[in-house]
Formats: C-alpha cells, structure tokens, sequence
C-alpha cells in the first residue's frame, strides 16, 4: 500500500502539488472572513437550560449583555452646568445615531419631584438644571437616588454612565468608530473617558487574536534558530516550516469558509502547528536527503514516503488523539480548538507527505554529499551519555526524587482553581480588563445578575417586598454591586405619599402608585405582560469564580427560603385573638428583612415578642398633648387648612386640649365652629382632616418607639432604610405562607455570571473527561503499535507522571485552570507521548543486536538527542505566545513549553529504568 | 406621567374650537367660521373613555369623567375622575385654574397631594403631543400661516412655527369645507417628517350647529402608539356649586 502511495505521488507530482498552491490561495482569501468573538453565553450549547433561559430573560427586557455597551465620562466635576449640558447632548446625540437602539443615563431616569405637599414624577431631563446652582442640587438629589447613584452618577458623583443599546449588526470596531466620533468631539474638559461592553471587547478581542496568530512568524524564526542551532544547517528547515504554516492557514480558510465565528482560542493555533508539526517534514526531508545520497530523485521521493509514511502517521495519530479528546469536553472553545487542531495536524501529515513528495519530485536538489544531521559532541549528548551512565546506578535516587516530586505535585495539584473570567481570560494588565476595573470601581460592575421574578401578580406587595429583600441581601458580598428594580420607585413614590421608605402593604395602594409609573419608559420595560414577570438587576463585579459563586450559592439559598406561596389576611377582617397570631408573621416579615439587611439580631424571640407587643398596642397610647406633636398633626393636615384660608397656629391650643382632655368629636367640630368661626360643613370637613392626621401621628409615634425599643435589643443603630422596615408593624394586610395560597411566585438567577459559573463548573468536568479520554486513546494505540499490555502501560506512565507534576506547579505559582491552560494537559499526552514511541521503538530495535544496558545507552544518545531537540524546538515555538496580549494565550504557551520539556525529563530518566525491567521478545531472538 | 392628558383633556377640546390664526383673508375667513361652529359654555360635564393602543395593538381603556369651568378671570378649573379600571377607580385629578393648582386624590392613600403643574411643553401623556400642540394656541404667536389647497370637501393649511423653542417645522391643519371643524392635524418635526397626527373621527352637531368632537385619535408615529379619545356623554352648563372645585371634593365618594 505503501508502495501504490508513494508511486501515486511522484506519478501526480504537478496535479497534486497545483491543487495544493489553489487550496492554500482559496483558503488564504477566506482567512480574511474569519470571525472571532467571545461570547460566554455561546461557550455551552444554546440548547442548554441555563442559557435557555437567559436569552429568553434578555430577549423580553432588553440589555442582552450582547448588544450592551458603556461609556463613563469622568469629570473633575460632572455637576456644573457646561457639563451637564454637555452629557445631555452626548446622549441625545447618541440617541439619534442609527446603529444605536436605545441609551440610558441618568437623563431619562424617573425623578420623583417632591414639594412640601406634593409630588410630580418626570424624567430627569425634563427638570434640567438651568444653573450651577441648581446643577448642584440636582448632585445631592441624585446621590440620594437609589435608581441613579451607583448605577448611573458613580458614587463621587463625578462620572456619568450612559447605556446604549446598538443594533444587532454591528461590528465592534464600526461601532467603536461611531461612539467616539460622536462622543469625542462633544465632551470637552474630561479627565477620563471609557467605552465597554460585549461589542467592543469582540472587536478588542478580535484584534488581540489577529496579533496571537502573527506571533505564528515570531514562533517560526525562533524554531529556525533552534533548529539551525540543533542542526547547523538552513537547509531543509525552511519547506516543514512552510509545510506546519499551510496546515494551520487550511484549518482558517475552512473555518472562515463555515462562516461560524470562533473563540479567541483559535489564535494559538498558528503558533501551536509550527512548534508541533513541523517534525514531520523534518522527517521527511532529512530521510530524503538520506536517500537522496545513494539514490535518483523521483526514486528516493518514493522510498522515502514509503519509509516514513508509517512513523509520521503514528506521531500524527497521538497528536490528534490528544487534541481530538478536548471535543468530549462541552465547552465551546476547548470543543472547537480541539477540533480544528485536529485538523490542522491532519493537515500537516498530509502536506508534510503530499507537498514534499511532490515538491521533491518536481524540484529535485543536487546530489547530496553531507548527512543532513550530523553526529556531534554537544553539551546534550554529553549530558545523555552521562544519563545512560549513571541512570541505573542511580536507580534508588531518581524513583525517590521522582516520588517526591510526584507527592509534592499531587499536594499543590488539589490546590488548583477553575476560573472562567474575563480577567483569566485576558490577564490583568489587558486593556480591556483594565477598563472594566474602572468600571467596577465606579460602578460597581459591568455584568448584570438577574432575579427573574414571575408572579401572578408581580405588583403585589408581598412579591416586591420580597424583591425588595433579595436585593438587601445581595448587598453584602464584595461581587455584588447595587441593585435596582421597579421597588425602588414604587418605594420613592409611596415616600412621598405618606412618608414612609417602604412598599406599602395595600394593594390598592400600589395600584395607586402605578398610576404615577404608568408610562415612564424605564418602569414599563420592567414589567413583562400582564405584569407576570419583572427583573431584579444586580450589578456584578467580574470576581474571582470562587467568590462569585459563593455569592451566587447564598443567594440561591437565601431565596430557596421564601415561602413561595402566600394567602393575603386584612387584619381588619379579624377578631382580635386571631390579629396577635398574625402580627407574629407581620414580625417575622420584619426580621427577616433586617437580616436580609445584614442586621446580626442576637436575641430573635425577645425581639419578636417585643414587636408583636408594639404591634398590637392600640395607637392611641402613642398620642401625646405636646406641641410637637399637634404641630406635626398640623403639618400633616396643611393642604386642608389651607383649603379653609385658616392660620394653622390657631389650632393649636384647641388641638392640644382636645388631646389633653381626651373630649369627643363632636366638641372639637363645636371649638372649630366658635373659635375659628368656621360654618358647621367647614368645621366638619376640618375636624375629619385633624382626626385623620392624628392617627397618622399616632402611627408615626408608634414606630419610633419600636425602633427605640428595637435598637435596645440590637445593640446597634439602625440606619434610615432599616428604621423605615418597622413601619410593617403599621401593615392592615399580612401575607401568610399558605400552600394553597392565592399569591404565587417564583425567582430565578440568571445572567453572565450564573452562566460564567456554570461554565466554571463544567470546566473542571470537560477536563477530566477530556483527560480521560486522551489517556485511553493513546494507551490503546501505544497497546496496540507495541503489541503489548503491559508496555503499552509502562509506556503511559512518563507522560502520567508530566501531567501530575504539571499540575503541581500550576498549584504551587497560583496558575488558574481556564479555558486555556485546561487544554495543556490533554495536548501534552498527545504529543508528549510521541517520544516515549520514538524511545521504545529505537530501544526494541537495538535489542534485537545489543544487551540492555547497551541498547538503553545507544538509545539515549541517538533518539534521546532528537526527543531532546524536538521538545526544545516546540517548546521555544509555543514560548512565543508568551507575548500573546491575552493573559492565557501567554500561560497557555509557557505551560504547555514547560511541559513537553519536562516530559523528556520524565521519559529519558523513567523510561530506562521501567524498560530495564520488562521482558521483551527482541531480547529472546537475539539469544 | 399617565395624569397629565387626563388633567388637560378637557382643555383639549374646548381649544380645538378656538383656532384663532389671522393673516391670509381667505384663512381668516375659514378661522372664523369655525369658530363660529364651536359650542360655548361656561360649565361642562363629560364621561369618556380613553383608549391606549400600543405598538402591539394591546389597548387599555380608561373611563373618566370630567368637570370643567370657565371661571371669570378666563381661566379654567377642571376636576377629572377615573371610574375604571379597578385600579385606578376613584383616583381624582383638580386643576385649578389653567394648571395653577393641581390636586391629587388617589382612595387607598386618602390624604389628597398637590402635584407640580406641568409646563407647556410638557408631553401629553403617552401622546407625545405636547400641551401646546393640543392648544393649538397661536393668537398671540406670528406663525406664518397659508391656504395650502383647497380640495372638494376640505382646506389644507400650513402653519409655519417660528422664533425659540419649537418643536415643529410645520403643522398642517386639515379643515372641513362644509361644516367648518379640524378633521385632522398633522405635526411635522424640524427634520421635516410627519411625526404625529390627530384626528377628529366623529363629531355631533347640534340644532344651533355647534360641534361638539365625540371620537379623537392622537398617532405617534415614531413610537407607534394611539391614544382614542370617544366621548360617551356630554353636557354643557351644568349647574356646579362654589366649592365644587376644591379639596374638599377630592374625596367625596360621589361627585
């Protein structure tokens, strides 16, 4: 077969080598199309429920993280008017843009306008400052904003956020060019200005993966020297260069030619071709250049392939084994370069046979005199020589330092962490992670974690308090930023009400209050339809996975915690016996949102018994004859005094005496009559008012006495926000759990954090199945070329041994698994296996004329100096990707360098001593 | 904010009679004929439904009734009621005098508010018209105004807005040739594109031939969204008492 083969190529030496030069032209202009982006949420199958999920969440909402992009603009004061005025232009700029769908700043944020009787909701533009006074106003309104401080002012109050949403077809380059044309022009005195968000990093990353792949010309000097320092000839080095740089330009052009985009993994491919394949055509050549010098052109083409047809498809055959075992991991990028690597050493095998074949047919060189390697007396032979020596000799020492070396790496190996974020990806000097640390610290994030919230009624009270509760909770890990939602205005506006933080507990009143929310344009793109769904969005920081997950783990169990189905109870609906059963529930509703809070409560019971007390204590033993507290009954009721045309301090004595002495209403609508010579309808119309804003007061009293008694048994004082939680205690409505209740609801997390995790956790799977699956595929195949079980098994350990120590140092220098350095461990047994073959194959073949001792010496000495050469050569190949902008592209080439290098270590120092011992059946022949 | 068309609907309808532009003779002569076709009262109670009709065609109904009074200072009062859906029932708008005083009642909080007073240019709830393109108010304003065409059934007339802070390039206002009312007026953004429409679909003409607008739809074209306004009830000069109002009637549960 071998034989049909070689004549085939040197019979079609000119066809096959023109359709050769046309594939490499073809897929040379589909290079071009290449489309590389990085997208986590195509890392797993869109199928996948998570992912699902997420885009059906983004898909209803908007600000899918695919289409998002952010600008800060940092001034060394944003609030005065020039550059007020100049982001509002930014932004009104941007919105006409026709790439642009939508943009969000603080402009079109809902602003509640308080006066002191009134209110009026409007967009922030609409009230716009008109001077640098009021430019400052608007500061200290706005930093006490929860919809706009953090999310869209920084906290300084000095850099503005502006959201834009573009179109679906944008490039990010396009787009980048876009935003700066309009914003650079317009933004005056600045002092820092950032443009993010998932189109801009595709275009980042896009061009940083452009600039891996040129280092592909870096790798092939590098090995050139190598090699020349190696071999001390130019010659024959430069065609298995050109051969490894066609493969990976075919693996591009076919990629392109899909029209699928690819991960930022693709890049290293160049680099990892040249550094892996280029052994091939060195075969070949200097077996050719071998025949060559005893024979005719066209014949020693043939004799050469059909020589090393065989060997080069073995070491191909392991190779592919190794980066065809990635594809058992589900994760996208592992999935696809393994593929394409695959591919790209297929490619290689079949250009090193077909294109040297038939270049050498058709160009054949001058006889050859000189050998194309020459023996030598180099420091790496001396060295070998001295191995071959002492190995056996040494035979304690080296399994002792082995196992100690093997122990230690199994100590540091548990240590290592997955880790699947951006700033592993890219490495924390990287442009982009630099900016979005910017962004992080000003904003507390770049990447959303949702609360999908479905309901059957999502503007129930029950629902938003508990939406309200969650993000409480979420406040206190370091991962998490701000979060916002439509509870934060309904909570503004019921403030304005009736001066309470909260949501209240009326439904009735919530519909009220959506009266006011109705079509304010951010509020509506919250609420799904027919008001089943809304979003709770936290802003998160790119963390360490471990740290995200914590967050995200505790928020899950936080929210597996809330009874999920509750029945609504109006106390006035009830006797009094059953009302003290049901404000324990309204109490327990209270602790737990103090704790949600972060709010330690030492002594719960005490507490709770003392709420359920105040709770049920009549209003009335909270009034007082002061004048404080008539003067706020007074204020309460000032739009019906003015109504009257009345002096509201001539109230007060009749008011102070009516409390006092506790007289009826009806005497109080008489001193209305005579002192203030009101008509009886006016009287009465007055008297209901000041009864009305008594009981208000009442209340208020209440309340503070329950955050007195409240602080006491705490320890601590609470802050606004948590005095405002007390304010339940006043609740004519109690949500009870119930699991025939009436009132459902269910929270889902979601978002490029829950899938970041995700993916986390899948990588360390795909890992090790991808692992195991290498270590079947090129044991069977050692097995089966060595015709032995035992061998075949002898043979893995070496490259055993490499992986474990490999892991060990990835623990001990703090070297995260990623997506990148995942790879190395599968792609060093496929190639790193390739010199233990070369070693047992020479080794076999002297034993079949030498001793042991004598066969392991020339072995060493002979293949021993080319496994040398050639881990060297890759090694220093794939180091060049050391220069890669990407953090792991850089680890992912030193790893895997350092790895083949100490797998010929392991193979020249372990190989000899396990072969020493095995039987072999060359050994019984020569006898 | 919802309650702004609500606070100035009435207003609407009683300014889409007084069109009152003076230049060309032949505009001023359509201008006052119509105005001689529009009805005049000092009180008027209305019951009504609005209709939103979003992009998707989802509408939400609302059904109102409203107050209103010419006071003698030439300003009006209003005081709109929403009688459903349930969850705006009973919630109750008053607007004092052109907007001076705007009040606020919503049941479940029972307390009544004052609420800011909206400007002028202030959008027209979810219409995306502004107060003053539903005033149509240009007396006192130079605009250019001209008799674009005149058709078998209507006059088309082209109003150019001029000086600081307008919103249109121009407007054209589409005039019945028989019975002398605004069948339609179509707004034009500075760019020059038709952005929004309103039309008046149905009218009642009394014995003495005043016309009263019964079915009104606003068209935002950019954000493809309707607003209908159909009149179910209407009476003119209705008997109303001094304090009618005021707070106080804010909160009575009949009115």
């Amino acid at each position: 077969m071998m034989r049909k083969l070689a004549n085939f190529i040197t019979k079609y030496a000119r066809p096959i080598f023109i359709v050769i030069i046309l594939i490499t032209i073809f897929a040379g202009m589909q290079t071009r199309n290449l489309k590389i982006e990085d997208d986590v949420t195509k890392y797993i199958s869109e199928d996948d429920p998570d992912i699902k999920f997420y885009s059906e969440v983004v898909e209803k909402f908007g600000g899918s993280q695919a289409n998002m992009s952010m600008i800060s603009l940092e001034y060394e004061d944003l609030f005065t008017l020039e550059n007020l005025e100049r982001v509002k232009t930014i932004t009104e700029k941007l919105e006409d843009a026709p790439f642009i769908k939508s943009v969000n700043s603080f402009l079109n944020m809902p602003k509640i306008i308080t006066t002191d009787v009134g209110l009026e909701v409007k967009d922030l533009v609409e009230v716009f400052p008109e001077s640098d006074v009021e430019a400052k106003e608007l500061k200290n309104s706005l930093l006490n904003d929860n919809l706009v401080r953090g999310k869209f002012i920084s906290e300084d109050g000095n850099v503005a956020l502006i959201m834009v949403e573009t179109v679906h077809d944008i490039e990010g380059k396009e787009l980048k060019g876009g935003l700066e044309n309009i914003v650079e022009p317009l933004k005056g005195q600045t002092l820092q200005v950032y443009y993010f968000g998932m189109p801009l990093i595709t275009a980042e990353i896009s061009e940083g993966s452009w600039d891996t792949m040129k280092l592909a010309i870096i790798a092939a000097v590098v090995i050139l020297l190598v090699l020349y320092f190696c071999f001390r000839s130019f010659r024959g080095i430069f065609l298995p260069l050109i051969v490894a740089m066609l493969a990976s330009f075919w693996v591009l052009g076919f990629v392109a030619s899909t029209g699928k985009s690819v991960t930022m993994m693709i890049s290293a491919m160049p680099v990892l071709m040249i550094s892996l394949a280029t052994a091939y055509g060195i075969h070949f050549i200097s077996r050719y250049y071998e025949e060559r010098h005893s024979l005719e052109p066209v014949k020693a083409v043939n004799r050469t392939i059909r020589n090393i047809f065989t060997p080069i498809l073995m070491s191909a055959l392991t190779t592919m084994a190794g980066f065809l075992s990635l594809t058992a991991a589900i994760v996208r990028p592992m999935t696809e370069f393994g593929f394409f690597s695959t591919m790209g050493i297929f490619f290689a095998f079949v250009l090193a046979t077909f294109l040297l074949g038939s270049f050498f047919t058709i160009f054949p060189p001058a006889k050859i005199h000189e050998k194309f390697s020459h023996e030598a007396n180099d420091l790496i032979t001396k060295l070998l020589r001295l191995t071959g020596q002492s190995i056996l000799k040494e035979k304690k020492v080296i399994l002792i330092a082995v196992l100690i070396i093997v122990v230690i790496s199994v100590v540091f190996g548990t240590r290592v962490k997955t880790e699947s974020s951006i700033e592993s990806r890219l490495g924390k000097d990287n442009k982009i992670v630099k900016t979005m640390n910017y962004f992080n610290e000003k904003f507390g994030g770049t990447d959303f974690l949702y609360v999908y919230t479905k309901s059957n009624n999502v503007k129930n009270p029950y629902v938003l308090r508990q939406m309200k509760k969650i993000g409480n909770y979420a406040k206190q890990f370091p991962a998490l930023g701000e979060p916002s939602s439509i509870t934060d205005f309904l909570i503004q506006l019921n403030n304005t009400m009736e001066n309470k933080n909260i949501i209240p507990a009326s439904e009735e009143k919530i519909d009220n209050l959506w009266f006011f929310a109705g079509d304010n344009e951010y509020i509506t793109s919250m609420i799904g339809d027919n008001d089943k769904d809304t979003l709770l969005q936290i802003r998160t920081k790119e963390m360490t996975s471990a740290a995200l997950e914590q967050a995200i783990n505790q928020m899950e169990e936080f929210i597996e915690n809330i009874p999920k189905k509750v029945n609504k109870i109006e106390l006035s609906k009830v006797n009094e016996e059953a009302k003290a059963e049901y404000y324990g529930y309204l109490v327990d509703e209270i602790i737990s949102s103090l704790e949600a809070k972060n709010i330690k409560i030492k002594n719960k019971e005490k507490l709770r018994e003392e709420l359920i007390k105040i709770a049920s204590t009549p209003g009335s033993e909270f009034e007082k004859d002061t004048e404080e507290f008539t003067n706020e009954i007074l204020t309460v009721s000032f739009l019906e005094i003015e109504d009257l045309g009345i002096d509201g301090s001539d109230l007060v004595p009749i008011l102070i005496e009516y409390i006092r002495e506790k007289k009826s209403q009806d005497n109080l609508t008489r001193e209305l009559m005579e002192k203030i010579e009101l008509s009886e309808d006016d009287a009465l119309y007055l008297q209901k008012a000041l009864e009305d804003s008594k009981k208000i007061v009442q209340d208020r009293e209440k309340v503070r006495f329950a955050q007195t008694e409240t602080e006491k048994l705490i320890g601590e004082n609470l802050k606004d926000e948590e005095k405002d939680i007390l304010w339940y205690l006043m609740d004519e409505v109690v949500y009870i759990p119930d699991d025939n209740g009436n009132i459902e609801v269910s929270f889902q997390l979601t978002g490029i954090p829950v899938i970041s995790d995700k993916i986390n956790n899948s990588l360390f799977r795909g890992q090790v199945k991808s692992l195991i699956a290498a270590f079947i595929a090129v044991s069977i195949m050692l097995m089966l070329q060595f015709g032995s079980l035992v061998l075949g098994l002898f043979a893995m350990i070496p490259i055993t041994l490499t992986i474990i120590t490999a892991f060990g140092v990835m623990g001990l220098l703090n070297i995260d698994l990623n997506i990148g350095t995942i790879m190395v461990a599968s792609i060093a047994i496929g190639a790193g296996i390739d010199y233990t073959i070369h070693y047992i194959s020479r080794y076999k073949n002297e034993l079949k004329r030498r001793s042991k001792i004598e066969a392991m010496k020339i072995t060493l000495t002979g293949t021993g100096r080319a496994i040398v050469f050639n881990s060297i050569t890759v090694a220093a190949g794939v180091f060049v990707l050391g220069f890669s902008d990407f953090g792991m592209m850089a680890v992912f080439g030193k790893l895997i360098g350092s790895v083949m290098l100490l797998s010929v270590v392991y193979t020249l120092t372990l190989l000899p001593i396990l072969l020493n011992n095995i039987k072999f059946k060359e050994e019984a022949k020569k006898k | 904010m919802k309650l702004r068309l609500e606070v100035y609907i009435l207003t609407i309808l009683v300014f889409l009679f007084s069109i009152n532009i003076a230049s060309a003779i032949t505009v001023d002569e359509i201008m006052d004929k119509m105005e001689e076709t529009a009805p005049d009262f000092t009180t008027q109670k209305t019951i009504s439904e609005m209709i939103l009709i979003d992009q998707e065609g989802n509408e939400e109904i609302r059904e109102m009734i409203m107050f209103s009074q010419e006071g003698e200072n030439g300003k009006s009062s209003t005081l709109v009621r929403f009688l459903s859906p349930k969850s705006v029932k009973g919630v109750t708008l008053l607007n004092i005098d052109d907007g001076e005083k705007i009040y606020l009642y919503m049941p479940a909080y029972d307390k009544p508010r004052r609420i800011a007073s909206s400007s002028k240019g202030d959008e027209f709830m979810g219409t995306g018209l502004s107060y003053e393109d539903m005033s149509m108010d240009y007396k006192d304003k130079d605009y250019e105004k001209k008799l674009l065409e005149e058709t078998e059934s209507v006059y088309i007339i082209e109003v150019i807005p001029s000086g600081e802070d307008i919103s249109y390039k121009k407007i054209i206002l589409i005039v019945d040739k028989e019975k002398f009312y605004t069948k339609k007026v179509e707004f034009y953004n500075m760019s020059g594109n038709l952005t929004k429409t309103l039309e008046i679909d149905k009218i009642r003409i009394d014995d003495k031939g005043k016309i009263t607008p019964m079915e009104i739809a606003f068209t935002d074209i950019e954000e493809k969204h309707k607003t209908k306004i159909v009149i179910k009830e209407i009476e003119y000069d209705v008997e109303l008492s001094s304090s009618f109002f005021s707070i106080r009637t804010l909160s009575k549960p009949t009115l």
